[in-house]
């Protein structure tokens, strides 16, 4: 984390304490209705992303070829649904906001096909839906976490050397 | 690298059209703009419609395809302003030239940030503002391992993702007096200052200088 440094002993700034005014009031006021609409866009492409990725990686598996390649090509392929998916939400999402997570569910989720696959298991495609969305709820979940973590952080940093 | 820079111009806005989400972050950090000001990397201008009006700002870009389109932006903009086709890492102004220096999503893509930061400390007068609004390598392993191999196609587009901006702040003698997340600990608000002794630092019987704002011209 940050390591956040304020000289000892000084107040915070005016402007800051006017951001941080800012930051409340955005997020009480008109601010809570566009932190649901991207809590919500999160949630649907992260899911959208999942499905993608583990449906393709279902898709490359029922080619029989062997194991090994079979992993690589199904990571290829789940990649590059991210990277399409990714880009068209972009303009909304954020482009690193959308990317990061989603590029850790398209890495997971067709890893998890792999391995039933590995353990002989032969997953149907709902089946591999399923997967998909659970891996991108509990990205989704890790997110939400962490960043709720991140930014505590920084605020109990902030607040230890003022 | 101005060549990539000159072709990502044409797409830019669409691609790094996310303000609606990072907007009022960036509205937030870039208010606290004083005096002369100088912003680097100013693109196509889209963080201009969040500058407060009535400022003084030097806007800079590698590319000239991004400044001819960020021209129209700073014709709107109510305030004064410049823009100027110039190299981050070899600013052509005198030392103590400005009262604030700020970024937006630039440092990523600086080929050389040790010298660009040694650049915007150079420019900055004494207890000057550094304002960064920058996306960093986070300190998850997990998120950080993605951003590595986002970094290994980004790369090629003039883009690096995992960047330890906050590192080379310090380094460059900067003192940071905040840092607030936007997005984990990847997208990061940051405010920085030049201190007024030697080697940066503040001398702890110099009068606060931190967040003071100083007057406008």
């Amino acid at each position: 984390m940050a390591n956040v440094i304020r000289r000892r002993g000084a107040s915070p700034s005016p402007s800051d304490r006017r951001n941080e005014g800012t930051r409340k009031n955005s997020k009480d006021g008109s601010g809570s209705g566009w932190r649901v609409f991207f809590l919500t866009g999160d949630f649907a492409f992260l899911v959208c992303v999942g499905v993608a990725a583990t449906v393709a990686a279902h898709m490359v598996h029922a080619l029989e070829w062997a194991f090994v390649p079979t992993c690589l090509l199904s990571m290829g392929a789940a990649m590059a649904a991210q990277i399409v998916l990714s880009v068209m939400a972009s303009p909304i999402l954020g482009s690193i906001e959308s990317m990061v997570p989603s590029m850790i569910v398209a890495m997971a989720s067709p890893m998890a096909i792999c391995a039933f696959h590995l353990a002989g298991q032969e997953p149907s495609r709902s089946m591999a839906i399923v997967v998909g969305g659970v891996v991108a709820m509990g990205m989704f979940v890790f997110v939400q976490i962490y960043g709720r973590s991140c930014v505590s952080s920084l605020r109990k940093e902030r607040a230890k050397v003022t | 690298m101005t060549t990539v820079w000159d072709l990502r111009a044409r797409f830019y806005d669409v691609c790094e059209g996310s303000d609606l989400r990072r907007g009022p972050s960036k509205k937030a950090l870039l208010r606290d703009m004083r005096g002369r000001i100088l912003f680097v990397g100013v693109g196509t201008g889209l963080d201009i419609l969040h500058f407060p009006p009535g400022r003084t700002i030097v806007g800079i870009d590698i590319s000239e395809a991004m400044l001819l389109k960020a021209r129209h932006r700073a014709s709107a903009y109510p305030g004064r302003m410049v823009l100027l086709r110039a190299d981050a890492q070899k600013l052509k102004f005198p030392d103590a030239s400005f009262d604030t220096v700020a970024t937006s999503c630039t440092m990523c893509s600086v080929p050389d940030p040790a010298r660009a930061f040694d650049e915007f400390y150079r420019v900055l007068r004494p207890g000057g503002r550094l304002l960064m609004f920058e996306h960093v390598r986070s300190h998850n392993r997990l998120l950080g391992l993605a951003l590595d191999m986002m970094t290994l196609w980004t790369r090629w587009g003039g883009t690096e993702m995992n960047r330890d901006t906050l590192s080379s702040v310090r380094t460059a003698g900067f003192r940071i007096t905040s840092c607030t997340s936007v997005f984990l600990d990847i997208i990061l608000s940051i405010r920085a200052t030049k201190g007024l002794g030697a080697q940066g630092e503040i001398q702890a019987s110099a009068p606060a200088p931190i967040g003071t704002p100083t007057p406008q011209p």
